[in-house]
């Protein structure tokens, strides 16, 4: 009889600038009935003290892998106390990790994908960015990291939405849209969104990739700002060719991967009944079948990339040529 | 054509035990404290004159670089004797 594979303990990064309630949705987490057991690895101790959790306090190890194909970052602090926290796994049910108010989302999410003793035990469930909606545009003005932190979101938890106007509001979450079209955007006071939406999401399931479809057609996305991130999404109604995509975004993955923070799409291969859907974190590329497309549902490949300063016109270009027949491909393009 | 090759499938979750044992190897070998991390992965580069498959070993110190030991077989092939001995 095969082994059963052991159950991958799910894991939640949460992230957010100084001040923005990280510490009260913790605190939520903690403290509210759900049935679950965390293991929680935070940066400070501070103000966090809860009975009958497993708090582990952490400093940040970063070390930068370069192996000549695959360059990225990783939290050697976190391979460290993940390996000591699967050795006792019956105490707890998920493990959450907050990140301080200035760190970078990357070298945690990329610890999950790189070390096979930790992608193995666990997984990694949703990153969860908590932002202040009276002050996040001010922080996105003057600080990479807020910027970064949203880029990398699954998950916004857009919160002290009372301390702002409709209007202002707005203008935040056109702010965030602009960086992150594909992020589940969730309003709150006091982070009190109800914890299913934020735990247990499977968000970097190839399964659920695009499951909140961005803005493709919207026009009034693209215009000049001065974002250290953006985003693009490229869409065609022409079949891929898939001889032809498959070495093309590992190609580009290879090359602006440094820059490229998030990268998901679904794709239509000519030939092929199944949907098929790719995700990145930077250099960290895969991609399966997901799925039968319906009948009657359109054929749509759809392409978002979220990083910095990439090229659009070199990654669109490189993409529409691989459609199955280039000639006749108009790219619908946001 | 429903079932192409496909080169961005994800890893496998097959061999957990090989490669703890692997870190084990690495520790040994390399006489490592508790306090230096060691990663392992399994690496598919289609790059020309890349391996197809290779094992990269990170042995991470703190406050200093990474050390990477890089083998050209699959964690399932990787055996004691192609560690380096530090």
């Amino acid at each position: 009889m095969p082994l059963k594979a052991p159950q991958q303990m799910p894991v939640t990064v949460l992230t957010g600038y100084l001040g923005a309630g990280k510490t009260t949705l913790l605190n939520r987490i903690l403290t509210e009935q759900h049935r679950k057991r965390y293991a929680v690895i935070v940066n400070e101790f501070g103000e966090v003290g809860i009975d009958n959790y497993l708090i582990v306090d952490t400093d940040e190890e970063i070390f930068e892998m370069n192996n000549g194909c695959i360059c990225c970052t990783v939290r050697g602090d976190l391979i460290r106390i993940i390996e000591s926290l699967m050795r006792r796994r019956d105490s707890f049910d998920a493990i959450l990790i907050e990140t301080t108010g200035l760190a970078d989302p990357a070298p945690v999410a990329q610890t999950f994908f790189v070390d096979d003793d930790v992608r193995q035990k666990t997984k990694l469930d949703a990153i969860v960015t908590v932002v202040d909606a009276k002050h996040l545009l001010g922080e996105l003005y003057h600080a990479h990291e807020a910027q970064e932190q949203l880029a990398f979101a699954d998950i916004v938890i857009l919160n002290k939405t009372d301390l702002v106007t409709p209007t202002e509001l707005n203008a935040v979450e056109a702010r965030i849209r602009r960086i992150n079209p594909t992020a589940a955007i969730k309003y709150s006071t006091r982070c009190n969104v109800p914890l299913d939406e934020v735990l247990d999401r499977g968000a970097f399931d190839l399964n659920r990739v695009l499951e909140v479809e961005p803005d493709f057609l919207d026009a009034e996305h693209e215009h000049e700002h001065d974002d250290h991130v953006t985003s693009f999404s490229l869409v065609t109604e022409a079949l891929i060719d898939p001889g032809k995509f498959l070495p093309w975004i590992q190609m580009i993955t290879q090359k602006f991967g440094t820059d490229m923070l998030r990268m998901k799409g679904i794709l239509a291969f000519k030939g092929d009944d199944d949907r098929f859907v790719v995700q990145a974190v930077h250099m960290l590329l895969e991609g399966d079948h997901q799925r039968p497309w319906k009948a009657g549902e359109k054929r749509v490949s759809r392409l978002v990339f979220i990083g910095r300063n990439l090229p659009k016109g070199v990654i669109e270009d490189g993409f529409l040529k691989c459609c199955v027949d280039v000639a006749s491909v108009e790219a619908l393009s946001a | 054509m429903n079932r192409l090759a496909n080169p961005l499938a994800p890893r496998g979750l097959a061999l957990p035990e090989k490669t703890s044992q692997i870190k084990v190897w690495v520790r040994e070998a390399r006489g490592l404290d508790g306090d230096v991390v060691v990663s392992v992965t399994e690496l598919v580069c289609r790059k020309d004159g890349c391996p197809d498959i290779e094992t990269v070993i990170g042995i991470m110190r703190p406050g200093k670089k990474i050390e990477t030991i890089r083998i050209h077989k699959s964690i399932a092939d990787v055996t004691s004797r192609d560690l380096p001995q530090g």
